[in-house]
């Protein structure tokens, strides 16, 4: 069965898992009643955030994952 | 009708460009399918960057989207659309694009539907291929009806002349040179899009005194403008999101820019510059222009309308023309991609594979060449005729796309278990249970994907697991699409 993962080491996957793990998290706060500026609700600011978040993960981890892929 | 001869003019020199731009490259694009179909894959990842964004930004984008931000609530299009892409594009980053490019440069393919061939049988490559030419073509009827709405509204011109202009061009640049000239095209079109989006918001934010100058009014006039819209279903916020998000980690004729890249490095920065474009589109440039609608008309009903609202109040007629030829140039760059992606399917998935075994690269590229421009002038003809709203159809058709294809793509990369049958039941019973959930009305509009996809993926595992798992072969070609070098395992061994 392991010999069926041998790519779950790739820091891609990582990194989406935690990109996914923040996906999640948002969605928890979306009816919450909390404002912040001007009315901005935590839902929508986590989303915000995230996306930008998500981008820099993302060139990081272009680096990382060819590092990784050249060894095998 | 008022003609606008400043906004024709430019509209008119704008198409004479694209055009151009067909004919420069069907000179300088080389012979073959590499060629013809993956851009000669030396497309640097800035060009493949703005193009990919360019081919997701479409009619909609100006027109229903940003109504709906001025009628739901930025939030509603923050969260459903604008992170939905980023985060999307985030994932194919990093899961997809890579061993994507690779497999085209192993195997010299440019298609998902070959992929799916090669990776789960000819059954669910053929599946594909069937959805694709249905499918797409039912996607570019509102991007034409989007185009002729937005002609009319802008130019003055009829609705009808309107559309048979917009599809003149770009079935005429599309059939001309391929994948190179609307990469190139598209490319112009993203650059052209993104100043004419956010160059409005700013506008608007400066001409109504900053932030604290236009919020506090649009946010007294509409009170959920930033927040969550309590007239919509949670359903319907997770669900547009996930939908929007897997469309553009799967869609086809994404997936068919990946295979154009330079390399494995430029294919991941395109996809990533994708993310941060289409974030900064829909966040930065909804945000401004939705908010100064709802300022300058509080009660608009047509709400598609918006952008041309307050792009007819805060800029000249020289700017207006200009603005219109992005608009333009939104649906003919997302038209354009799915044309190309049909015209590959049809000619070289099906009539190569299944009827006609012996055609050569040539031949293949005339056929799709034929069927792109008959294509084109059926959704031309669709579009005249057609009255169903473009967000409903688009909608649509995005959930459908991500429930077939998205789940198939991710267990086929990353999960060598994956087989034949796991892969047909996943892509065939994800798009079935997305239209069964649709019509029989079960989940809210737009919440059908949280049962297609649980679904997709229930039926990739069962399948899977439940008959034997693919032959050596094909695990060696999975492992293959991870490789730093891609050299095929069986090469590597002789070495």
């Amino acid at each position: 069965m392991a010999s069926n993962h041998t790519s779950l080491r790739n820091p891609g996957l990582h990194w989406s898992l935690v990109i996914a793990a923040w996906v999640a998290f948002s969605f928890l706060f979306i009816n919450s009643p909390a404002k912040w500026l001007l009315g901005i609700p935590v839902a929508t600011w986590l989303f915000s955030i995230g996306g930008l978040i998500s981008i820099g993960v993302c060139l990081y981890s272009i680096v990382a994952m060819q590092k990784w892929e050249e060894q095998g | 009708m008022d003609i606008k001869v400043t906004e024709l003019v430019i509209t008119v020199l704008y198409f004479l460009f694209c055009i151009w731009i067909g004919v420069y490259f069907s000179k300088k694009a080389g012979t073959g399918s590499k060629e013809f179909w993956g851009a000669g894959q030396n497309i640097p990842f800035w060009v493949n960057g703005f193009a990919t964004f360019s081919s997701n930004v479409s009619a909609a984008s100006f027109l229903g989207f940003l109504g709906l931000s001025y009628k739901m609530g930025w939030s509603f299009t923050t969260i459903g659309i604008g992170s939905a892409l980023a985060f999307g594009y985030a994932w194919s980053t990093l899961l997809n694009s890579g061993p994507l490019r690779r497999y085209s440069e192993l195997r010299g393919k440019f298609t998902l539907a070959s992929f799916f061939s090669e990776r789960y049988g000819h059954g669910t490559g053929l599946a594909t291929s069937i959805f694709i030419i249905i499918l797409f073509p039912l996607y570019i009827v509102p991007q034409l009806i989007g185009g002729g709405l937005a002609g009319s509204y802008i130019l003055g011109i009829d609705f009808k002349y309107a559309v048979m202009l917009i599809a003149s061009v770009y079935i005429i640049y599309v059939v001309l040179a391929g994948m190179k000239s609307v990469t190139w095209a598209d490319f112009l079109q993203g650059v052209i899009m993104l100043i004419f989006m956010v160059g409005l918001s700013l506008t608007a934010f400066y001409v109504f005194g900053g932030w604290d100058g236009l919020m506090p009014k649009a946010l007294a006039i509409k009170p959920h403008f930033l927040d969550i819209n309590p007239k919509l279903s949670t359903a319907t916020y997770v669900g547009m999101f996930f939908a929007v998000a897997l469309f553009a980690f799967s869609s086809p004729h994404i997936i068919m820019r990946h295979f154009t890249a330079k390399n494995v490095a430029h294919v991941r920065g395109g996809v990533a510059l994708t993310s941060f474009l289409c974030w900064v589109f829909h966040l930065i440039g909804y945000i401004g222009v939705a908010a100064a609608c709802i300022l300058i008309v509080p009660d608009l009903v047509k709400v598609d309308r918006t952008y041309i609202v307050v792009m007819n109040k805060l800029w000249p007629p020289l700017l207006r023309g200009c603005a219109v030829a992005g608009i333009l140039a939104a649906i003919m760059s997302t038209t354009g991609g799915m044309l190309l992606a049909t015209g590959v399917e049809f000619s070289d998935n099906i009539v190569r594979k299944f009827i006609k075994k012996d055609m050569t690269d040539n031949q293949v590229i005339i056929l799709s060449k034929v069927v792109m421009a008959l294509v084109g002038v059926i959704t031309t003809i669709m579009a005249l005729g057609e009255t169903r709203s473009i967000g409903f159809l688009v909608a649509l058709l995005v959930g459908g796309t991500a429930s077939a294809f998205s789940m198939p793509i991710l267990f086929g990369l990353w999960w060598k278990r994956a087989n034949r049958w796991g892969g047909l039941l996943s892509c065939v019973g994800g798009l079935g249970v997305y239209v069964v959930v649709h019509f029989t009305k079960i989940m809210p509009f737009l919440g059908e994907v949280l049962i297609s996809i649980p679904a997709s993926i229930l039926f990739m595992v069962v399948g899977s697991l439940l008959t034997a798992p693919p032959p050596k072969e094909i695990q060696e070609f999975v492992e293959d699409l991870h490789r730093h070098n891609y050299m095929p395992a069986t090469e590597a061994k002789k070495v």
